[in-house]
């Protein structure tokens, strides 16, 4: 019996429509437009051509302003290779492991319009085998578990000034040249839309939902008192339409402060196309910090001949913790592209706790146990090979290591097909002589034609590095090899190219 | 017997407190209008006065004006950094 009364009730509230009232109606569409006549005001003052004000914002409106560099700044700091790279998880496959990625992002904005932009990341990366990853092995994180935290922060003296460059107007010969001048027709076209829309909001809007609401009035009164010669039928499905119609506009369950707000939306969001999307764009050019701290559990097998023979091979762990800070500078340009159409630049300091066994290189160190059965015809030999660090000699050590490192990236002209990439890292430490690497890459954009073979203009694009890399050329690592003969030389397909520079 | 009101103090971290205030904010909202001139290397840069930044495009477009009629035939813009 009571499931029944749930179910009946239930059904009665999946069939109910919203009850039209017209007097409710009627005072909301007064509601929305005292929230929509003052913005239209202010509005219509900002955009129109002849304003003069320096304390308001023309060439770009503050609205579609903050909205450009918040989705700007949004992807420079998502896609960097040092950055935080925002909510996701995803399956690392190397040599011989599965890696979780996992972070989670957090974009905070001050609530005071002159304040910073800030991106906080937090994740973790951990070995996975048969689909499960243990994060901790009693109170420590497991091997090779690496737990982060970071931050991309956008200062508010460069959040607002200089991060966008446009021309304005062009002149010969004391005349202003009105022929072709984007921004002016930008500026045009804007004031047409708002005035549009302000009309439509004050006007339109008003006239057509009132006599809409006075309509159904007509017709449901109508349907009360039926004279001779009306059709039901059709009454009721004006009446449906009418209904219908309200209620796609929202008036008969929104708020009209929600109204209000998706009016504004959509007017906004064609006023920040007009504004971004037009040839007037010289450039746009960021600096930012970003930084963070790292937490990982490292273990290595050490390998020494002159301790006893049980305790030659050693599995160790070291906890080891990162910390690090970078300054970056990004600029694109939409014309007068020169040498560099887009360039990236960043210096880095990352001071990390280490010692002087995790620098070492890692060899195949081969074991061979000789037996011989008595009496002794013949001889076996039983071989495992291990991957140790030759710590012979050594005395362990630990202390901070200092990581100064600077990128540069550009890509080159207007086509923006061909680039550079540059790295250099210079790592001095208390425990062991400084470390030097060095990389120098070529870029090359390619279409990607394994995206749709049917489209020959696919606009997917595959993005290679041809690199040479000169890794440790002090040689602390003790491979006893040359710089020339510890060269890498590769292919990379890897971020942070494909998406940095947009295409 | 009333019971004994346990006041709690707010405990705030504060880890970035934005200088200024309002005043700072129209500062920065300002947008900047400077003068260009096409160098016969094809690129722009400022003109040699290294005139601005005006406050208005109109101040800038005076500028130009006269600047461009000084020196025929060269092409001079008014660019807002922003």
């Amino acid at each position: 019996m009571k499931n029944l009364l749930i179910f009946t009730l239930v059904m009665l509230c999946l069939n109910a429509t919203a009850q039209i009232s017209p007097d409710l109606i009627r005072k909301k569409i007064d509601a929305v437009q005292k929230i929509m006549i003052p913005y239209c005001k202010s509005e219509l003052a900002t955009v129109d051509t002849t304003n003069n004000n320096p304390d308001v914002r023309k060439v770009v409106t503050l609205s579609s302003y903050k909205k450009y560099i918040d989705q700007y700044f949004t992807y420079l700091a998502y896609n960097r290779g040092s950055l935080p790279t925002g909510s996701s998880a995803a399956l690392e496959l190397t040599n011989n492991s599965t890696l979780l990625n996992f972070s989670l992002a957090k974009k905070i904005e001050s609530k005071q319009p002159e304040g910073p932009l800030s991106i906080f990341t937090g994740g973790v990366k951990a070995n996975i085998s048969d689909g499960i990853s243990q994060l901790f092995s009693g109170n420590n994180l497991s091997t090779g578990t690496t737990v982060f935290g970071n931050f991309a922060f956008l200062p508010a003296r460069t959040k607002y000034r200089k991060n966008v460059k446009v021309e304005v107007s062009r002149w010969v010969n004391g005349e202003k040249v009105t022929r072709t001048n984007p921004y002016q027709d930008m500026r045009r076209d804007r004031q047409l839309n708002a005035t549009q829309f302000c009309e439509y909001v004050s006007t339109e809007y008003v006239n057509k939902y009132n006599a809409l609401v006075n309509r159904w009035e007509e017709v449901k009164s109508k349907l009360r008192y039926l004279s001779s010669g009306d059709d039901t039928v059709q009454l009721n499905k004006m009446k449906d339409e009418i209904e219908k119609e309200l209620s796609d506009a929202g008036l008969v369950k929104q708020p009209a402060t929600k109204l209000a707000a998706a009016m504004k939306k959509e007017y906004e969001e064609k006023k920040y196309d007009l504004e971004t999307e037009n040839d007037a764009w010289i450039w746009v050019h960021f600096q930012w910090f970003s930084g963070g701290v790292t937490y990982t559990r490292q273990s290595y097998s050490t390998y020494d001949e002159n301790r006893s023979l049980a305790e030659r091979l050693n599995d160790e762990n070291f906890d080891e913790v990162g910390f690090n800070i970078t300054a970056q500078w990004f600029t694109q340009k939409f014309r007068e592209y020169g040498l560099f159409g887009s360039t990236y630049f960043n210096i880095a300091y990352e001071p990390r706790a280490t010692n002087n066994f995790i620098v070492l290189k890692n060899k195949d160190i081969t074991s061979v146990i000789l037996r011989s059965p008595s009496p002794a015809d013949t001889v076996y030999s039983f071989q495992t090979s291990q991957k140790a660090r030759n710590t012979t000699g050594k005395t362990y050590r630990s202390g901070w290591q200092h990581k100064i490192s600077s990128t540069f990236t550009a890509m080159l002209g207007e086509k923006q097909q061909t680039g550079i990439n540059l790295r250099g890292e210079w790592i001095p430490s208390d425990i062991v002589s400084p470390v030097y690497n060095a990389h120098i890459g070529a870029l090359l954009r390619f279409v990607n034609n394994n995206y749709d073979p049917s489209d020959k203009n696919s606009s997917a694009k595959l993005n290679l590095e041809f690199f040479i890399e000169f890794n440790d050329m002090s040689d602390v690592g003790g491979s006893g090899k040359s710089v020339w003969q510890n060269k890498l030389i590769g292919v990379s397909t890897t971020v942070p190219f494909n998406k940095i520079f947009f295409k | 017997m009333a019971k004994k009101q346990v006041k709690t103090k707010k405990r705030i971290v504060l880890i970035y407190k934005p200088q200024g205030g309002s005043h700072k904010l129209k500062a920065l909202l300002r947008e900047e209008y400077f003068v260009e001139e096409k160098r016969p290397d094809g690129k722009f840069r400022r003109i040699p006065q290294n005139a601005g930044p005006y406050a208005t495009q109109a101040e800038a477009d005076e500028v130009a004006r006269d600047y461009s009629r000084q020196h025929p035939d060269v092409e001079v813009r008014v660019v807002a950094e922003l």
